[in-house]
Formats: structure tokens, sequence, C-alpha cells
């Protein structure tokens, strides 16, 4: 992982133009718009139901999608998950998506499909950044704590080398010093040179993590606010009750 | 190994027998050829389907057909019928696989159904309900194994054979992936596994198998008709699959050989037979919900407890 400081190109590393996606007739997500450049963690904040999770999943094609995305200025909008993944955008989903009844080294040598040669030293990198997982290595991944299971599933992104990690809600059903265990990582990797675009309800976290914030609400961006920005979380609760 | 030695076993002690239980183990090694072939679609991939009996039945009339009528070589014509069950299960599950969950088992059983009405109503290339006979044994370069204890060597070999293959793909990257989509398709898409070609060389690998597997069949009984790729054919595999072990690497062979011999055993019990061998078949289920296969599991774990309390 080389180390790409924050701002140091004018083209960003992931930008998405007017993207809406609608499951049958109910339009969860219109048209919106956001950017995330090189190095950056940009955090998505807002209510149950307004529309983060289809935001994500419609940035990685995992739902159909209108409008662009770019990434680093290529058009990869026709590109299924599996391509955007290719190209370095993987995607930690709500739940973790672990495969349960597999061993931790299977869920993590599966994580390294795109790159098999480079399996053993990526794993040294993810027992570095958690080394409970180094421990836990022939458990079935299902028998895991909700903490370790967060750190396979981070650990099993970092196996397919992402220039871009998109997590949704990492911290949802853990216990604070926990989630604040697994930001903290988050913050390492985002030094490391790897971009972040979370998804977060917990505010206090996600604000200590991210240099940028996007509210949504009722499916659309309502505000998007520097991080150095917000005095207080009063700034951010109006946005909650737009 | 275990597995291998019990396998070799069973075989010997077939030989040591008379020709029906010859021909009843046969029929087990068939199907385990045609099980290991639809674990990878069901046990590996985690898809369903109920239409692998169709690339069977395109195998045995294949191979029928083309040594009876045609006069080729068996060996030559289940391989030509495998590459012809390859085409079709591609040209099938290209757009079939876009389905899922009980979508994809109706259409994988529409599929099954058509090819047995085919067999049925093709009465010029299939002879219908009056089935296909003087198809010659199993050989090789004009050499056949005329005998039933002969071909019966020769199929335990090929079931081998496939199990080993099943093995190797399973633990090498193609099974990794294959993995990855029973474990989570919206993981795997995320972690770059382009799932739907996978589904699709899965599916054509599991009609590969069946596809030798009738071959097979056609070869060893001499004759084959309909009702032989009939419904009861995609059942039995069921049994099999779930009995031995769905996803296990000896799982459908176990299973095979089980659910051939079982009602065999039992026939001394008359009119209770068919009462003792359902009973028998829910009795493993329940205590052994992963399948005979993953009672190894359980056995490794006694193992290693008693290991660590020494």
């Amino acid at each position: 992982m080389s180390a790409v400081s924050p701002a140091m190109t004018d083209v960003p590393l992931l930008e998405a133009r007017d993207i809406s996606a609608s499951y049958g007739h109910v339009q969860a997500l219109k048209p919106t718009s956001l950017k995330v450049s090189e190095g950056e963690v940009v955090t998505i904040l807002g209510p149950n139901g307004a529309g983060k999770t289809t935001l994500m999943r419609a940035l990685t094609h995992l739902t159909s999608s209108r409008g662009t995305v770019f990434f680093r200025g290529e058009d990869v909008s026709g590109l299924s998950t599996h391509k955007l993944a290719r190209r370095g955008i993987v995607m930690v989903q709500e739940g973790r998506g672990l495969f349960p009844q597999m061993s931790v080294r299977e869920n993590l040598v599966i994580g390294a499909y795109l790159h098999p040669a480079e399996a053993e030293a990526q794993m040294s990198t993810v027992f570095e950044l958690f080394p409970r997982l180094r421990e836990r290595l022939e458990q079935i991944a299902g028998s895991l704590s909700g903490g370790e299971q967060q750190m396979l599933a981070i650990g099993r992104a970092l196996m397919a080398k992402p220039q871009l990690l998109m997590l949704d809600e990492p911290s949802l059903g853990l216990a604070p010093r926990v989630a604040f265990e697994i930001l903290s990582t988050l913050s390492e990797l985002n030094r490391r040179g790897i971009g972040i675009l979370l998804v977060e309800q917990k505010a206090p976290l996600a604000l200590k993590l991210a240099q940028r914030v996007y509210v949504i609400s009722l499916g659309r961006i309502v505000a998007e606010l520097k991080t150095d920005e917000i005095k207080s979380y009063h700034d951010l609760a109006r946005y909650y009750l737009h | 190994m275990l597995p291998v030695v019990a396998v070799v076993v069973l075989a010997g002690f077939g030989l040591l027998s008379s020709d029906y239980v010859v021909t009843v183990l046969g029929f087990a090694f068939i199907y385990a050829i045609f099980c290991t072939g639809l674990n990878f679609f069901m046990g590996y991939t985690g898809q369903a389907s109920f239409g692998q009996s169709a690339f069977a039945a395109i195998g045995g009339y294949g191979s029928a057909i083309l040594c009876a009528d045609y006069g080729w070589e068996p060996l030559a014509a289940l391989l030509a019928t495998m590459v012809l069950s390859g085409l079709a299960a591609v040209i099938v599950g290209y757009p079939t696989l876009r389905l899922r969950g009980h979508y994809l088992a109706m259409a994988t059983f529409a599929l099954g159904l058509i090819v047995y009405e085919i067999t049925i109503e093709w009465t010029d290339l299939t002879q219908g309900y009056m089935g296909y006979s003087g198809v010659p044994p199993l050989g090789i370069a004009g050499y056949e194994l005329v005998t039933v204890k002969q071909q019966l060597v020769a199929l335990v070999v090929l079931a081998l054979f496939g199990v080993a293959v099943a093995s190797r793909l399973r633990q090498s990257r193609f099974g990794r992936a294959l993995a990855s989509i029973a474990g989570s398709e919206q993981a795997a898409l995320a972690l770059g596994v382009n799932i739907a070609r996978y589904k699709l060389i899965a599916f054509v690998i599991a009609a590969l198998y069946a596809s030798a597997a009738g071959s097979l069949f056609a070869h060893f009984i001499g004759f084959i008709s309909p009702e032989v790729f009939g419904t009861t054919m995609v059942i039995q595999s069921f049994a099999m699959l779930y009995l031995g072990g769905i996803g296990t690497m000896w799982g459908p062979t176990i299973g095979a050989i089980i659910v051939s011999i079982l009602p065999e055993a039992l026939r001394g019990l008359k009119e209770m037979q068919d009462i003792a061998y359902t009973a028998i078949l829910i009795f493993i289920l329940i205590f052994a919900p992963r399948g005979l296969a993953g009672l190894s599991v359980l056995f490794k774990r006694v193992d290693r407890q008693a290991r660590e309390d020494a």
C-alpha cells in the first residue's frame, strides 16, 4: 500500500453524478452526486431508511441504478460489481457478508481471489492490523464475536487490495470500545493511502474519522460538510430532522 | 485415504459375490459419478438443479446410438457425448442461470422434463418407450469388458477418478470461487468473483459428469429407456447427495452406495422393506443432518478432545 496524500491530484478517486436507484415504483435514492478524493475519508450520515445503503449498493452496482460513476476519471458506470473490484473498489456490506461455515483463513484466502500470488504478504498486513485474526485463524467465521467478524470482513476486503474501501455501517451491533477500535484501524488504513467511503449512523465515531460528511435524508443528500466546520452535533441534528 | 480403501474393499467384496450384487454395486458407482458432478453445482456452488437427468439422457442415448447404430468405440462415444452435453449445458445454462432459488430449480426441472419427453416422443431417434437395446459393453481399442465384474472394476476406477478431479478442482482457486458463491453471492461479487461465469462452469462440469454417468449406464446394462432418466433419477440423486453429505468430497459416493445397497439389504423384510428403508433414511438425516461424510468432522472433534484431555 503506497501512501497517497489527500488532494494529490485534481481527479477524484470516486465521483458519482446524478446517481439514483428505485425498488419497483419507489425511488429509494433520488439523483445524487458525491466525490471522494485520493486518500480521503468520507462519511455518509443519515437516519434509518434515508437511503445510505441503497447509495452504497448503487455505487457498486449491487442494485441497478441510473447516473454516472467515475473512478479516477474513468467512466465505470457500465461495469458490474466484480469488475469494479478489479479496478480497486471493494465494499464491506452491511451484515459483513462473511462465509460463516468457512474458517478465518479460508475467508481471507478467498479475499485474495484477484491477487492469489500476493495472498501471504497481504495476510501478514491483515494480521498486523488485526492480530486477533491470527489467533483465530482456524476458527469457523460464524463462531467469532461480532467485533472479530467485522475485523475479518475488513481484513478480507483488504486481501483484495482496495484503493477505495467502502463500508456499510461497520460499527453496527458492536460495543462502543470495539467500534472505536475498528474505526481506529480504518484511520490507519487511510494513512496508508486507501480512500474510504463509510456509511455510519453513529455520528461521533464517523466525525472522528472523516474529513468530509454527506448527510442523506429521504433518499437525497441534504448537506455536504467538512468535519472541522461542524461545531456541535446540533449542526447535524437539523439535517436529520429535515 | 480411508474412503478410497473402503471403496476398494467394497469393490473387492463385489468381485467375490454374485453378478446380482455386482450389478447393484455397478449402479451405485454410476450414481456416484452422477452425484459427484451434481455436487459441483449444488454443493460447492450452492445452486439448485432438478434437471441434470437431461444430460445423463444425452450421454446415455448418445452413446447408445453412436455405438449400436454407427459402430463407434464406447470410449469415443462417451467422450463425444460429454462434449455434446457440455455444449447443451452452455446453451441452456447461459439464460437459465440468471434465475435464482426456486425459479432456477423450476427452470432446471423443466429442462429435465423436456428431455424426458423428447426421449419418449422422438421415436425415430430414441425408439420411445421401447428403449434402445444392443449397446455394447465398455471397452477400448477393440477390447471389450464382457463380464459385469470387469465392468465393475472400470466403474470403480472411473468413480475414484471423478472424485480425484473434483477434489483437485475444489481445492483450487476455481473451487474457492465456487465456495464464495455458495457462501454469499454478493460478497463474492464484491471480492471480484464473476459469479455468472463460475455458475455456468459449475453447471457444465455437472453436465459432463451426468453425461458420463448416462453413457456408462447404457454400456453397463446394454439397454436404455426413458424411465431411466425420469424424475426418479432426480429424487434418487438428491437422496444420495443429502444422505452422503452435500458439499463434501466423499459425500456423493457414500450416499450413492448407501442408497443403492440399502433397499437390496432390506429385501428380506418383504412388504416392510419400503417402510424400513424410509425409516433408516430419516434416522440418518436426523442424526447426521450434514450427511454421513459430515460425521467425519464429529469424529475428528472427539479425537482432538480426547488428545487434549490426555
